[in-house]
Formats: structure tokens, sequence, C-alpha cells
């Protein structure tokens, strides 16, 4: 198991690097200028000052220098300072990592509930027109970007209905019930579209384990199929689905970027949308490998719950030492 | 001063009458909602207290008043921030940080007296001394503030008492008062904090500050001047259009500012007010790289000009809020300098294709637009009418459209080569007489991105028009450099436009100078 651990470990590490490295060299491939942008591209600029500002914030040294300085400055904690707000980026994140946080969080619990009621009641049920009305629901949620739903949302419930208002973001330190209604449309929205490979993963799942050997022998001793759903099918399709949960945690976290940019939620999502527009590669580039980080990370921790979980894989990992 | 680019500039304001005729038509356009012509049209007293929510789809960047990123954060330049003169609403300077000014018969030496006792936002005075390192540290070689061009003419700055400031000349301004309306005065020596503490002497001081997100500000109570109305100032950003006009509606913006103009009509309704320019100072243009093939032959620029259907765009663009130019020049045809004489440049395909075939540019030429994805939409729907107008003569008009970054790289600063590209841009300057707009085109000095090498005839007009205050020696060099402008087409200049916001009915002292910043510094709630 230690071995495995480390295994995944290292794995994870190399990703980082290659991430960081692939985030350095696209950004500056980018075509534009963050100098330009910085002065707002107005009049009266000389190049000479533009160039003496590409060197004040250097840009003027060579890629692998500047990626130097960069990793460089990771090491000792310093994550670089925006072009532009002259803010240090860490207190850009820690400005905007709260409501990303929460935000994704709501997200993800409404979409692990939506996921485990749509794909276990149409089993439960065994109703056809339930499976295909949640066949139609995942097919949709996958097909339609977040920004869709966003819309949508706020056009019917707050113009049409005007039932929830399309409110700013609160702290629910000031105002926690300010901070939910805010936090309503956006956390649907996300939710919407995470439960719908969360769904579709779980249905397979369970259609798979409802086949195999014990369901049968469960179904044939008369226990009731609600029992033997929820008791025998339930906890033993969950594992697979584990899997697809730790992808689910980048989806957040790509989903949250646009949801929030729709919403005006001010998380890290439209933090790291403006830095593109602005060409603050300082922001992005730092903001970018924290998500990477995070992503790694709970994709590391998933991976190694499967091998807690699932015996099989610890016993693998022996046999093919 | 150009506030930025590709950035909606709202229009200034003097009365109703003015107003709908710049806008094109008597019913403010279009069939539009009749036009107000300020916040404060309504009358009535004013009332202490209560917070401003304004919104705009742009967020503020960065709070250095001297380095303006973009046009949003002209919003705050008033609110935060004072200079030694500030706008009046006729366009001339009064008295701001500096109570009065003098200066030497030959407009070289100016000498502005402070007013007392005013202290920046962290407590500290504010004397002639603090005055002097914010005009050195704009005149510094390295500098990126956009004022630093229009007072580049500034020799020497001195202090010679804390009340006094001296400012000698290399040559004459005589417009100076307005030159440095935009050298905004902040605590130098604690510039590494302005994000933090703005640190102006303004009517407002900085609350909170999240940037690209919202800036809270709070009146200020030692302020010099007159006592601010709002208790505090919210600037909101929206992340489009939409959701900021649902604000406005619902009432959780008090102003909505930059408003696209097809949906004008809709937001200045049940009691809202429309606030725009009587002579708007921004214009929408074409800029041409006049180095470069095929427009560095002036018949090329020319036939540009006579293919641009200037009415058809204005009115499809901007849905009648704006004035199309006949002559093509950055200024605005209601203003008192504007050469009345100057020929009109009217659409004219037959000639537009002789020019071009004399300049090289035959059947089956192809041209690029550039423009902007994601925003100024309006440019887009001007490129498609010259697209299906040079068809007709056997263009093709590739219409590109990038993200603002590449957008701006690709032309920007002056001295870039885009070949065969018209670059759709805004710019916006301070009426005349103030020489600004000229100066951009001059020689060595101007930073047009046209690339333009002004004959002498030009130069000379301009150095003329810096030095001569008002008199006909000044006026006809106005009417000469309209004149080479006009002939030599360094750029195609298709209308001044009327950019707009939407202020709730009981917005008070609310108003809009030419060139597009929305004055809410001296504005209140209705009591």
């Amino acid at each position: 198991m230690t071995r495995y651990v480390l295994r995944r470990l290292g794995a994870s590490v190399l990703m980082l690097v290659l991430v960081s490295i692939l985030i350095f060299v696209v950004l500056r491939l980018l075509p534009g200028d963050p100098t330009i942008t910085k002065v707002g591209a107005a009049q009266g600029i000389d190049p000479r000052a533009l160039a003496e500002l590409r060197g004040e914030l250097g840009l003027n040294d060579p890629i692998p220098v500047q990626y130097w300085h960069w990793v460089a400055g990771l090491f000792s904690g310093d994550l670089g300072r925006s072009y532009f707000s002259q803010f240090d980026v860490d207190v850009l994140i820690g400005q905007r990592i709260g409501p990303t946080l929460e935000l994704s969080f709501a997200g993800l619990v409404l979409a692990v509930i939506l996921a485990l009621v749509l794909a276990v009641a149409p089993t439960v049920l065994r109703s056809k027109w339930l499976g295909r009305f949640v066949g139609g629901y995942t097919t949709l949620g996958m097909a339609a970007p977040p920004f869709v739903f966003g819309i949508v949302l706020i056009a019917l419930f707050t113009v049409k209905l005007g039932i929830v208002g399309n409110k700013d973001y609160v702290a629910p330190t000031t105002d926690f019930f300010g901070n939910l209604a805010a936090l309503a449309l956006p956390a649907i929205t996300l939710g919407i579209c995470l439960s719908a490979p969360l769904i579709r993963y779980l249905r397979a799942s369970l259609s798979e384990v409802e086949g195999s050997q014990h369901v049968r022998t469960a179904v044939g001793k008369g226990i009731r199929r609600r029992a033997v759903v929820l008791r025998h099918v339930l906890p033993n399709a969950l594992l697979p689905a584990l899997t697809s949960l730790g992808i689910t945690v980048g989806a957040v976290l790509s989903g949250a970027v646009v949801v929030e940019y729709v919403f005006r939620w001010p998380g890290l999502g439209s933090l790291i949308v403006d830095s593109v527009y602005k060409r603050d590669y300082a922001v992005i580039q730092s903001t970018v490998l924290l998500l990477a980080a995070i992503f790694v990370l709970v994709n590391l921790i998933v991976d190694i719950l499967y091998g807690v979980l699932d015996p099989r894989l610890r016993v693998g990992e022996v046999t093919t030492a | 001063m150009r506030v930025g680019r590709g950035l909606a500039v709202a229009c200034a304001t003097v009365t109703m009458a003015a107003v709908t005729a710049a806008c094109g038509g008597d019913d403010g356009g279009s069939g539009g909602p009749e036009v107000k012509p300020s916040a404060d049209s309504g009358q009535g007293p004013v009332k202490d207290g209560g917070t401003l929510v304004f919104g705009q789809v742009d967020g503020v960047t960065q709070l250095d008043p001297n380095k303006i990123s973009s046009a949003a954060q002209t919003q705050l330049q008033t609110l935060l921030w004072s200079g030694l003169s500030k706008w009046a609403p006729d366009n001339s300077a009064k008295p701001d940080l500096a109570d009065s000014w003098d200066h030497s018969p030959d407009f070289k030496k100016w000498t502005f007296h402070l007013h007392p006792g005013v202290k920046y936002h962290n407590g500290k005075a504010f004397t002639a001394t603090e005055a002097k390192k914010n005009f050195d540290k704009v005149l510094a070689p390295n500098s990126t503030a956009q004022v630093a061009a229009k007072i580049a003419m500034v020799q020497a700055v001195s202090a010679p008492d804390p009340a006094t400031l001296v400012v000698d000349l290399k040559t004459a301004n005589p417009e100076l008062p307005t030159d440095v309306i935009d050298v905004k005065m902040t605590d130098v020596d604690d510039i590494a904090n302005v994000n933090k503490t703005a640190n102006g002497t303004g009517p407002y001081k900085l609350k909170s500050f999240v940037p690209d997100q919202v800036v809270e500000l709070a009146r200020d109570d030692a302020y010099f001047g007159a006592k601010p109305h709002f208790d505090g100032i919210k600037i909101a950003r929206y992340a489009d259009a939409t959701a900021a006009q649902t604000a406005l509606r619902s009432g959780d913006l008090s102003v909505f500012g930059s408003v696209s103009p097809d949906v004008v009509k809709n937001l200045a309704s049940d009691g809202r007010q429309l606030l725009t320019a009587a002579e708007p100072a921004a214009y929408v243009v074409w800029e041409l790289d006049t180095k470069s093939a095929p427009f560095n032959n002036p018949k090329a620029r020319e036939a540009l000009s006579y293919a641009a259907n200037r009415d058809a765009m204005m009115e499809a663009g901007y849905a009648g809020y704006g004035v199309s130019t006949p002559g093509n020049v950055v200024v605005n045809p209601k203003n008192k300098y504007y050469d009345q004489a100057l020929p009109k440049h009217e659409f004219n395909l037959d000639k537009a294709k002789q020019l071009f075939a004399e300049a090289g540019v035959t059947d089956g030429a192809k041209l690029t637009f550039w423009t902007k994805a994601g925003s100024n939409q309006e440019w887009t729907t001007i490129a498609q009418i010259l697209q299906e107008d040079l068809k007709k003569i056997g263009i093709t008009l590739d219409i590109q459209s990038n993200e603002n970054a590449t957008w701006s790289a690709k032309f920007y600063p002056k001295g870039k080569q885009f070949p065969g590209m018209l670059a759709a841009n805004y710019v916006s300057f301070t009426p005349l007489p103030d020489s600004y707009a000229l100066s951009w085109f001059e020689g060595s000095q101007g930073t047009c991105e046209c690339n333009w090498a002004a004959p002498k005839e030009y130069n000379d007009a301009v150095a003329t028009i810096e030095s001569t205050g008002d008199g006909p020696a000044r006026d006809a060099a106005f009417k000469t450099a309209q004149q080479v402008l006009n002939k030599e087409n360094p750029i195609i200049v298709l209308g001044s436009t009327a950019f707009l916001s939407v202020a709730q009915g009981n917005v008070r002292g609310a108003w809009v100078q030419a060139e597009g910043t929305l004055h809410l510094e001296e504005a209140g709630f209705a009591a």
C-alpha cells in the first residue's frame, strides 16, 4: 500500500510540474501584451515607456528565466504580483477563494444528492418514464454548457417569475440568509451540470451490480426490491462511481469559472477570466496552478481511498511487485 | 484626454434641444425615448445620505489615478481625487485644489495658488511640494501616465512656498489649466499602497476595493469643497449588460453607465433618466497603417473614406444616438471651431472605386477589418455594411473579431505595421479649443497609431494652436489643421457618438462631460 501511495504521489508531483510548464508557455504564446492592456491601449504612451514597463515586469527575460523566477518564488511562498492591481497574487486568491469553495461545495453537494436520487429512483420504482426523463436530463446536462443553464435560470426565476433575485454575493459571516439567497441560483446551475455525468456513471454502475450473483440471490430470497437496491446494489455501485467523483471535482473547478462569471460571483473563476482577458500572467499562472493542485490532490485522495476500499487493487500491487 | 478605448463613453449634457439635435433627430434618435439633458434636470432639493450604486460592465483594475487602465476607472477620477483644476459642464476649467491661477503674457509660466488646509485622506497635508511630486511622477521618462502627453511641454515644476505651484513650459500653452485637470493628486510617498488607500483629496474616500469586482467609497467629511451628498458610492461591475439592466429595473442600481444604444429605449422609461451629451467628443474611427500598402497611398485612404456610408453606419450601429461627421476630422461639427467649409466625404462608391484603382487596389483585392469580440458589437455591424459596399466594387473585406488583448496588440502603440487593415476604435478628446485632438497626429510628438507623417503645414498649424491664445491666428490654424486632415485622411472618422448612461429618476446633480466621464461628485438623491 505504501508503495502504491508513493507511486501515486510521484505521479501527482510530475503532473504538477508539467502543468506549470504548460500554463507558463501557453500564456506567452497567446497573442496580446499585458503592458498594452495595462495602460489601456490609450493614447499618449510612448513605445519606449512600454518597453521599459516590460522590463520592469520581467517580460524581456528569456522564457526559461521567467519560469525559473516564478518557480523559485513559489518555493519561497511568493506567488507573484498582479501587473494591474499590484496586489500580491496570494492576496487576490485570499479575497476570492472563499466564495469559490462555498459555491463549489454547494454545487457538489447538490450534484451528489441529485445524482443519488435520479440514478436510484428509476431502478427502485422500475419506471420507464422516469428512466427516460433521467436519460434526457443527463443528455441535456452534459451537452449544454453551464452558462446556458445560468442564463436560463436568471431569465426564468429572476426576470420572469421574480421568485429568486440575482443578488450580489455577501459573505455568510455578514448576512447568512443573504448569502444563501445569492448562492441559490449559481449553486443550482453548477449542481445540474455536475450531476449529469455523475448520474450516468452511477446508473451504469447500478445496472452492472444489479445483474450480479449476490443481487440475484437476494431477489431470490424474496427481499423487497427497495431493500435490495438500497442495501445490496447501491453500496457496491458507489465504489466505481467514486472515481467519477474525483473527476467531477475537476469539473467543479472549471464549471465554477463559467458559473461565477455569469452570476457575478466574486471567486477564482472570475479572477482567472478577467486575468486572461488582460494577460495578467502572474495571476493566471499561479491561480491555475493552484486549481490544478487541488484537482491533483483530490484525485490522489480518491485513488488512495479506492486502494483502501478495494482490496483487489492492493492485492494487484503486491502481485505485480 | 482620451480616456480609454473601445469602451462606451457617455455623452455630456447641456440642453434638451442641443442633445436631441446631436443625436440626430427630434425624438432623440430612431424613435428613442425623450432625452433628458442631465440627472438634475428634474430640479428640486437634494438630500444628504444614501448610497448610490453605479453599475458598469467593466471592472476597475487598479487605483493609481494617473495610470488609467480602462474607461471603467475614469468614474472614480473625480470622486477619490482632485486636480489643480476641474471640468465645468461648459468644457472650461474651474478651480479645484488651486483657487486661482495666472500666467505670463507669453503663456510659458503659470502660477497656481493652492487652496489652504487641504489634506489627503490619510491625514497628510497637501501642499505645493506634494503637487510637484505628482507632476514629476507623471512626467518621469518611464511614465505610462496618459496625461503625460497633454503636459509634455512642461519644463519644470517648482514649489516656492506651500501654497504656490509654478509651472514653467518649454513652449507656450494657453490651455494649461484644462490640460492639468487629469493630473490627479495622490500621496506619491505612499504610492505603493495606492490600491489599498487611494489617498486622494476628493469628496469620497476609499472604503474597500476588490479588483475587477467592486469599489466602495465613503463620504470624506473633511473634504475641502462642498459637502458631498451621498453617504457612500458603490461602483459595481456586472458580467454583462443584461445583468446590469435587470438590476437597474429592479432598483438595485442607481445608475448604469455605458448603456448599449439598442436597449436605451426600454431602459430610459418608468421615470428613469437618460444622460447624454450635447457635443460628444468621442469618435468612431478606423485606424490605418499609413506606412504600409495600400494605405500608405493617400488615394487609398481617401477611397476608403468615400466608401464609408457614414449615415447608414451610425444609424445601424448606434440606433441614431450618434451623428455622422461630414468631414473626416476628429472635431464635432457642432463645435464652434469646426471648419464648416470642409469638403464633405459623402458616400460615393464610384469615386471610391476610381480612387482605389488609382492606388492599385483593384478587383479581387482583400482588406481586413480588425475588431473586438465580446464587446463593441456595433463595430461589427458597421463592418458588415462596409463589407457589402466594398463587395460591389470587387473588394473583399475579411472581418476578424478578437478579444481585447489581441485586438489592441495588433496596432498599438504607434510604430506597429498592420498592412491592409482597418482597426476599429474609439478615440475621445477634449473638445476644441483644446489642442490635444489635433496634436495626436502631430509630427514626432503625436502618438496616433496610424504612423502618419504629418506635413509641415499641419505641424506648423498645431504649433500655432498650442502657443496662441484666443484670436484670428489660432482660428485660422484650427481651419488649416482640419483641412489637412480632411485631405490626407490618416484615419477614417465615421461620426461622433452619443454614449449613454441611465439613472433612476431620483438622482440629481449628475452630469456627463463631452469626452465621456459621468460626474457624480456633486450628485445626491432627491429630497
